[in-house]
């Protein structure tokens, strides 16, 4: 899979995954690498600018584990932006699906 | 290597970066161990299953920037500048204007737009399934249809109708592009005209939504199995016809059929004015209606609608029903059999008869039975006086009821 569009989407991917649960770092880096092979180092990048955007928050939750556990919880103004780069990307494959559907059947 | 060694390197190799980054990804790497242990993994097991950290630093390193010895954080690809790049890309090998075939988020203005679909000559059977617009049949010289979409442009193609053709069968239906099935908000509205010519063996309908119309067509088998779609046959020739729908209405006027099977469950079944052999008509909660026209032999069945039948030439009557009531105007000798639990019975025997054998029985409704021209009759089974040619009638009853009334009158 095309690495550019990986990592374009991986925002979108992380923020949808977190649209009705918090989760930690872990539990989405596991969520995302069932579905294909990510970037681990540009997961945690893509979380550190989300926070920096108040697209997400932080919180820190005892663990049986080990260590405290980092939560990212998706704020209102992410929920927003979540919907909007979801619009944005159905647009975006419809018109590409589309052109291809043509090129293939020759219009 | 076993944790220890990945992790000391993985600590040495990310100093630069961002210290909560670090942190963070320390702390997941240690839980990835012990998450790993507790499944009974070794540490290569786990080293493996992490990756290499040479690639992981090279990869984080692309969004990041040296300034004085300093990795700056740079942003990551947004889904914004992907997109901008990705059709900047496109644009470039297509060498058209991306923007003719892209849909913004505003729909784009509604258009009509009719594709005529020809078909060849050598088909004999013709399947339509999942269409969800109007369909109206007519007779045409040739096999052909026209599609009309109106919808934006958005939703056209998402809807494409797609005819395929396997020997001498046509299957039409509408292809969902497999992309978008769960988020297709917007159906375009659709509507089907198809022209039938005279050799078609089999016309069929399977899980259409919107109304379907036929009229003035010649075939051979025409099957109907929709859900709630109403259907209207007029003026057609058909060898035999079977309409299943659940919600629908049927209406069939004018046609002509040897066997005429039709199912609904809560709607309405009228038949009027055709010539049938055989009609099987049955409905849960619809009424049935046969009349006019000449039909040899019906058999009715309704839950709780009410079925009349008043049709010449009809020699065999099998009526059933729970609630309904039934109606029935008798015009020549017949064999009559009525069965309704609470529903009224009411038989008129017209002037043409000249013999009957009834069995009529209800639960709890009433039975009423009138003739036309008989002068006298009598309570029982026996033989009734015709006024007009003084000839005999044969008239055998069997009339059963338990709390209801039974009248026979003039």
């Amino acid at each position: 899979m095309n690495p550019q569009l990986k990592k374009g989407t991986l925002e979108l991917c992380v923020l949808s995954l977190l649209l009705h649960e918090d989760k930690y770092g872990y539990e989405l880096t596991e969520a995302i690498s069932r579905e294909m092979t990510i970037a681990t180092g540009t997961l945690y990048l893509i979380l550190k600018r989300l926070k920096d955007e108040e697209y997400v928050e932080t919180y820190l939750m005892e663990s049986v584990e080990g260590p405290a556990r980092k939560y990212y919880h998706l704020t209102d103004k992410g929920r927003v932006y979540q919907q909007q780069m979801k619009k944005e990307w159905f647009d975006f494959i419809t018109t590409v699906n589309c052109i291809i559907e043509r090129g293939e059947t020759n219009e | 290597m076993n944790r220890i060694e990945y992790m000391k390197q993985l600590e040495e190799k990310l100093q630069g970066f961002d210290d909560d980054i670090v942190k963070e990804m320390l702390r997941d790497y240690e839980e990835h161990f012990e998450i790993g242990y507790a499944q009974n993994q070794s540490d290569s097991e786990i080293i493996g299953s992490l990756g290499s950290i040479d690639d992981l630093v090279k990869e984080m390193e692309q969004c990041y920037e040296r300034h004085q010895n300093n990795r700056v954080y740079v942003d990551p690809t947004s889904i914004d500048s992907t997109i901008q790049d990705l059709k900047e890309g496109i644009q470039d090998s297509f060498q058209k204007d991306f923007t003719n075939y892209s849909f913004s988020s505003q729909d784009t203005p509604k258009d009509h737009e009719v594709q005529r679909f020809k078909f060849s000559k050598d088909i004999q059977r013709v399947f339509i399934d999942g269409f969800f617009g109007e369909i109206e049949v007519y007779k045409g010289n040739e096999l052909y249809l026209d599609y009309e979409c109106s919808g934006n442009k958005k939703a056209k193609f998402m809807a494409p109708l797609c005819p395929k053709v396997y020997d001498r069968e046509l299957h039409i239906s509408i292809n969902d592009l497999p992309t978008f099935k769960g988020i297709m908000r917007h159906r375009p509205d659709m509507h089907m005209k198809l022209y039938v010519p005279k050799n078609i063996e089999i016309l069929r309908f399977d899980n259409c939504l919107d109304t379907i119309s036929i009229a003035d067509v010649i075939l051979g088998s025409l099957q109907i199995q929709v859900a709630s779609s109403d259907v209207f046959v007029n003026d057609s020739r058909l060898e035999q016809c079977s309409i299943t729908t659940s919600s629908g209405d049927v209406e069939v006027l004018g046609c002509c059929s040897k066997k005429m099977n039709i199912t609904v469950i809560s709607g309405d079944i009228t038949c009027r004015n055709s010539m049938f052999e055989k009609v099987e008509a049955t409905s849960i909660s619809g009424d049935i209606t046969c009349e006019d026209g000449h039909v040899r032999m019906i058999l009715a069945k309704s839950v709780s609608g009410d079925v009349v039948v008043e049709c010449e030439d009809c020699e065999a009557y099998a009526i059933t029903t729970t609630s309904g009531d039934v109606g029935v105007e008798v015009y020549r000798g017949a064999a009559i059999k009525v069965s309704t639990v609470s529903g009224d019975v009411e038989i008129a025997l017209m002037e043409e008869a000249n013999g009957f054998a009834a069995s009529l029985s209800t639960k709890s409704g009433d039975i009423d039975i009138s003739y036309e021209t008989l002068e006298e009759s009598e309570l029982s089974s026996g033989v009734y006086q015709c006024s007009k040619s003084n000839k005999e009638i044969n008239v055998k009853m069997q009339i059963d009821t338990m709390s209801g009334d039974i009248n026979i009158h003039e």
